[in-house]
């Protein structure tokens, strides 16, 4: 967890995609979370820059709880670093985590209040003064109440009245829990698997709504098994398999264009015949690969053999492809 | 749930276990340290110990006692809390001011009896039954009572009745509740005492009697009397005087307790010698005591009713009577302490012979007893 | 963050019912006693109790005397164990932690709280005895309290010493409230520090009354637990109230030194 305890040697350089270190919002160096025997996290280089969005993505048990809660000083690293908002967690956690808003492993309240009273409470077990030097206002009481009503807009529960906790539905907490991450306006989002529970609809409004913050400026780091969830949402995407990270990329990288070529042709046989079975396979659907065929040779030489081409296009991946692809 | 080892978690693990290890060192070492180091070393022989001791009963002092016994008496009727009082431990608090006037109370967690030493009479308060009892006089022979076994009553008693075969030695200076004191240690040269021997401390500037220990026959301490706290100041003449509660119920008479109504009571003229062992004693008529130095055994003649119930509960917690010629007798009482209750086949004569002696003894007396039962005191 | 805790203290109804309960035994007592007029045998039943037939004003210190082997201690474990394994299990440490409340804070506000909730049952049931000893006991004609010695108390002397005692026995409270607090934060189960808490007490009672760990019984956490009694005697012997004040005070010191050790790195999981 200290800069003693990390290897400087195994220090990667920056992986490529997002700005210069400088605006970075949470970088991570060879950081290893082992739980007893268990490695829960293993040697994870993470970067992200302000204005992400930030898929991290992985399936159950991979490690990416683990990881945000090493983001936010709750479990502490067996060795690696972390710096988030550009200081050093967790020594200086008590001057980051005011800018950060979270959510990990589902929300919590207190069953017996209701939502407004325990935004309350929660506001005001925080420090008063945010950790911007430029809002000094955003956790103070006499904003407290107007900040609350806000959040609650935020997320479509401002109509719940004072119905307590104990009563609400699983979306209706999970809506109550981005609340609360949301309270004092965060530059960086944390966020773990938040649409857990929630209907099609619920989903839907909160990335409208992650995506209206994410244009004036709030990083989010959303972690998910769900491809489509990140698929639609994020920009970049961090692929986590078994504690390590086996990729992390720019979105439209992870699924560009795999080199092949796809044609449609009316008689599929007649043209494995022409080309020859090494250079074209068929899919499934009746597809003609081409591998590393020239696709105006390929053409040309189908329509000297009588093929006629329906329609030619470059192949592109589905992030579940490089996903699965990255984790077989 | 896990915690992590890093420097600074170690850092405050290692505070937190070097307070604890303090805190032990000073608690468990300290009293051992401070109680011989740097002790002056006695000047005093032995005798002249012993001398201060028994002068000390005019020394004024406040402090708190505790004595524990663990003499394992059945618990019987009429004898109070005879069997707690020397089968247990007892925690006092005491204001001597003389030995005509003092005040102990016997605290327990929920109530306290008190007694106060006066110049004519003993008077105790209950709190557990709200009773103050009045006792005039003197009782020639009564049952044990807390203050009986305050250091330094007991010591007094003990000193007081060591004779020339029993021998007295030196023990080496300590403290005793962090006072300088001489030590003598009593070893009766009787076999007949069950008395080992016994340890007796003397704080040094007052000759008060700080700490008693007596080792029985068989190796164990048998009971153990330490004053702590003490202040040599003269009690609060307030403290001293016994309260007057509106609401308690009270009582007057001369004989605190069954043994000293049976003694008040006892019609028989007890013979001069038993088994071999003079009698002395104040009242040599009513409550004998035979026998010199740390062998000495009090005989009390009981009511025959009054000793047919006692043989009963005893009975009842497993002692059993058994037939010898002329009547039975009972034994209660280990190792240091010894007790015999014997009943005449006549039907009118009953004792209970006790000390600090070996039971075989008691049996020889029994014998006496029986064989040549004591005549009815004549009117003086 | 000591206000906010002390608003959850006060705020939830759980606080309230378990005081509740508390006063609710003495008076169920008091009712016998005046309903029937059977004093407990001396020596017998609770401590103080045989005393307070006719003699009401000494109730509040009877009524502490029957809630304290028993019931308030759980009362006192159950709040002190909750303090951290609760939030744990309801999910909000994490969210605590991250607003961020520094883990030594924290922890010191869950100990006020504790220490508040454990004086508002020590009072409240002194309180509730009072007035059921008043009410139900009467004051026996004349205003006369009498000690343990037998002495008369002035209304004065009873006040100050019922006083001392409500907060001899608030401190002892806080002696069981650490030891749970600090098994609070070893597991995220506030029902398993609550009873790892009594087990403490339970083990500390059995071994006081043992004689053969007489070396180490005048440092178990209940060896001076009935001390305040000595608060009814005339003149007060201050040596066990003393003694049991600083042997609570070495287990708090201790107890919150390892809560504090432990908390402070380590990782929450729940
Ligand atoms: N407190 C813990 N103790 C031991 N192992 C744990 C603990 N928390 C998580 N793990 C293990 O670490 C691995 C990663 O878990 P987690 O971070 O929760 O994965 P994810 O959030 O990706 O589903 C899993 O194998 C899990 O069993
Ligand atoms: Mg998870």
């Amino acid at each position: 967890m200290t800069a003693r305890e990390h290897d400087p040697a195994r220090r990667p350089a920056p992986t490529t995609g997002g700005g210069a270190d400088g605006d970075a919002v949470v970088v991570t160096r060879g950081l290893t979370k082992r739980y007893g025997r268990v490695t829960a996290v293993d040697d994870l280089d993470l970067r992200v820059a302000a204005g992400d969005r930030y898929g991290f993505l992985g399936p159950n048990g991979s490690g990416k709880t683990t990881t945000v809660r090493m983001l936010l000083g709750l479990v502490h690293a067996t060795s690696g670093e972390i710096e988030v908002l550009g200081r050093r967690v967790p020594r200086h956690a008590k001057d980051v985590l005011p800018e950060v808003g979270a959510l990990v492993e589902g929300p919590g309240a207190y069953p017996h209040l209701s939502a407004r009273a325990n935004l309350r409470l929660l506001d005001a077990a925080g420090p008063a003064r945010g950790g911007d030097p430029l809002a000094p206002d955003t956790g103070s009481r006499r904003t407290r109440r107007s900040r609350i009503e806000a959040a609650l807009e935020q997320v479509g529960l401002t109509d719940v009245g004072r119905r307590p906790v104990r009563a609400y539905s699983l979306g209706m907490r999970q809506r109550l829990g981005l609340a609360a991450a949301l309270l004092r306006g965060p530059r960086l989002l944390v966020l773990d698997e938040p649409t857990n529970g929630l209907d099609p609809r619920g989903i839907a409004e909160i990335r409208d709504l992650l995506l209206d913050l994410n244009r004036r400026g709030t990083a989010v780091f959303l972690s998910s098994h769900l491809l489509a969830e990140v698929e639609l949402f994020c920009t970049r995407v961090g692929v986590l398999h078994r504690g390590r990270l086996v990729a992390q990329d720019d979105l439209d990288a992870l699924r560009g264009p795999t080199g092949r070529t796809l044609v449609r042709v009316d008689d599929v046989d007649a043209a494995t015949r022409v080309l020859g079975l090494p250079a074209a396979r068929t899919t499934d659907d009746g597809l003609l690969v081409l591998d590393d065929l020239p696709v105006p040779e390929a053409t040309a030489a189908l329509v000297r053999g009588g093929v006629a081409v329906l329609e030619a296009a470059p192949e592109r991946r589905t992030l579940e492809q490089s996903v699965l692809g990255l984790t077989s | 749930m896990s915690t992590v080892e890093t420097p600074a978690a170690r850092r405050r693990w290692a505070l937190v276990g070097a307070g604890v290890a303090l805190l032990v060192a000073v608690l468990a070492g300290g009293p051992r340290v401070l109680a011989v180091a740097a002790v002056p070393p006695t000047t005093a022989t032995p005798g002249e110990v012993v001398a201060r001791a028994l002068a000390s009963a005019d020394v004024p002092y406040v402090a708190r006692g505790e004595s524990r016994g663990d003499l394992a008496l059945p618990d019987l009727r009429g004898f109070g809390d005879l069997a707690a009082l020397l089968g247990g431990t007892t925690s006092t608090r005491v204001w001597w001011d003389g030995p005509r006037h003092w005040r102990v109370d016997a605290v327990d967690p929920a109530g306290e009896r008190d007694t106060y030493g006066l110049a004519t009479s003993v008077t105790t308060w209950d709190s557990g039954s709200r009773r103050l009892d009045v006792v005039v006089g003197d009782p020639s022979a009564r049952l044990p009572r807390p203050d009986d076994l305050l250091a330094p009553q007991a010591a007094r008693r003990l000193l007081a009745a060591v004779g020339p075969q029993d021998r007295l030695e030196a023990l080496d200076a300590r403290r005793v509740d962090g006072r300088t004191t001489d030590g003598v240690r009593v070893v009766p040269g009787d076999v007949r005492s069950t008395v080992e021997r016994a340890d007796v401390r003397v704080d040094r500037a007052t000759g008060l009697p700080l700490h008693v220990e007596v080792v029985g026959r068989s190796g164990r301490t048998s009971l153990v009397s330490t004053l702590h706290d003490v202040a040599f100041e003269r009690p609060d003449a307030s403290v001293v005087t016994p309260p007057a509660p509106p609401d308690a119920r009270r009582g007057v008479d001369r004989a605190p307790d069954l043994v000293a109504r049976a003694a008040t009571a006892s019609p028989w003229l007890m013979p001069d010698a038993l088994a071999g062992l003079t009698a002395s004693g104040v009242d040599v008529a009513r409550a004998p005591t035979y026998g010199s130095g740390l062998v000495r055994v009090l005989a009390l003649p009981l009511p025959p009713r009054v000793a047919g119930e006692v043989v009963g509960d005893a009975s009842s917690v497993g002692t059993a009577e058994e037939r010898v010629p002329g009547g039975a007798v009972t034994r209660v009482g280990s190792g240091l302490l010894n007790a015999a209750l014997v009943r005449d086949d006549d039907g009118q004569h009953a004792y209970v012979l006790v000390g600090l002696v070996d039971p075989a003894l008691l049996d020889a007396m029994a014998a006496d007893l029986l064989g040549d039962p004591p005549p009815p005191r004549t009117m003086r | 963050m000591i206000g906010v805790e002390l608003r959850k203290l006060l705020g939830r109804p759980r606080t309230w019912v378990s005081i509740g309960l508390l006063c609710l035994l003495p008076v169920v007592v008091a009712v016998f006693l005046a309903v029937t007029g059977i004093a407990p045998r001396p020596g017998q039943g609770p401590t103080l109790l045989s005393a307070v037939l006719g003699n009401g004003a000494l109730f509040p210190a009877a009524a502490l005397g029957i809630v304290l082997p028993f019931f308030l201690p759980i009362a006192v474990a159950v709040q002190a164990g909750e303090s951290v394994a609760g939030e744990a299990q309801s999910g909000t440490l994490r969210y605590l932690l991250v607003r961020p409340v520094g883990r030594t804070r924290l922890l010191v506000a869950k100990l006020v709280s504790v220490l508040a909730y454990t004086l508002l049952a020590v009072l409240s049931v002194a309180a509730t005895g009072y007035l059921a000893g008043i009410s139900l006991l009467g004051n026996s004609g004349q205003v006369t309290t009498t000690t343990l010695s037998g002495t008369t108390l002035t209304p004065a002397d009873l006040a100050w010493r019922t006083g001392v005692m409500v907060l001899y026995i608030g401190w002892s409270m806080v002696g069981v409230a650490s030891v749970a607090l600090f098994l609070s934060t070893l597991t995220d189960s506030p029902l398993a520090a609550a009873l790892g808490g009594l087990a403490v007490l339970v083990s500390s009672t059995v071994l006081v009354t043992l004689d053969a760990a007489g070396a180490v019984r005048d440092y178990l956490p209940t060896r001076y637990w009935l001390a305040w009694v000595d608060l009814f005697r005339d003149p007060v012997p201050w040596g066990d109230v003393t003694a049991g004040v600083l042997v609570q005070t070495g287990y708090v010191v201790v107890l919150l030194g390892a809560a504090w050790a432990n908390f402070s790195t380590r990782d929450v999981t729940s």
